[in-house]
């Protein structure tokens, strides 16, 4: 349902639902960022606030020492929810081309 | 349609089962099912984490009716308990100002057309409605 993985360049991908049953998975990864890191978006297809807050709380750490997460290839309905959620002033959201 | 599952993060697999079924079923485009997914998992975690009487089970249906989705949430509980109304996060703050809490609520209340309460004979009842596009 939900995957997370770290690839040899260090992107981030994320892949299935990251409901909040599954927000210690991923936290597992999240908690050890520790610089500016790419995190895929193009296989993930749902997300509600448990994930949103674990990407908030990793920016604001990272955000401490100059670092940040960059958020890419997101879907039309996932990038719809971060507008919402105002996440689009708050992340580097790389536009899908 | 109908079901019912146990007030736990553990059940939350169940539940989107159900829901997916359910919204495809009802012939629900993938933005409004996105939004209503998203809106009940919302709602069901607030009354797992803050609606007391763990083991107690919170019923879900979904009713389409015309160009509206209607989803229903039902709870037992000893006291009134909204989860709609708790506060939401404020969106406009600065990262170093944002908090995780309350994101959850600001989400559904931006993605849900109507959303009200009711506690009647021990019974809490939310009910969501989501225009749909004709």
């Amino acid at each position: 349902m939900f995957s997370v993985i770290v690839r040899d360049d260090g992107e981030v991908a994320l892949i299935g639902r990251l409901d909040a049953s599954q927000t210690e998975v991923a936290g597992e990864v999240f908690d050890r960022i520790e610089n500016t890191t790419k995190v895929s978006f193009e296989k993930l297809d749902y997300i509600s606030s448990a994930g949103l807050g674990l990407l908030l709380k990793t920016q604001k750490r990272l955000s401490t020492t100059g670092q940040g997460l960059v958020l890419t290839r997101m879907n039309k309905l996932v990038r719809d929810i971060f507008k919402i959620a105002r996440f689009d002033v708050i992340f580097q959201i790389e536009e899908t081309s | 349609m109908e079901a019912s599952f146990r007030k736990s993060f553990s059940s939350l697999d169940a539940m989107f089962a159900f829901i997916g079924t359910g919204l495809d079923e009802l012939h629900i485009s993938s933005d409004a099912s996105f939004a209503a997914q998203l809106a009940i998992e919302e709602l069901f975690t607030n009354m797992v984490k803050y609606g007391g009487q763990s083991g107690g089970e919170v019923g879900i249906s979904l009713q389409r009716d015309d160009d509206r989705l209607v989803v229903v949430l039902t709870d037992r509980g000893d006291t009134p308990f909204d989860p709609t109304m708790r506060p939401a996060a404020d969106v406009s703050l600065p990262l170093a100002e944002r908090k995780v809490g309350g994101l959850g609520i600001h989400l559904v209340r931006s993605l849900i057309d109507r959303i009200s309460y009711s506690y009647a004979d021990g019974r809490h009842s939310i009910t969501l409605i989501k225009n749909l596009e004709p």
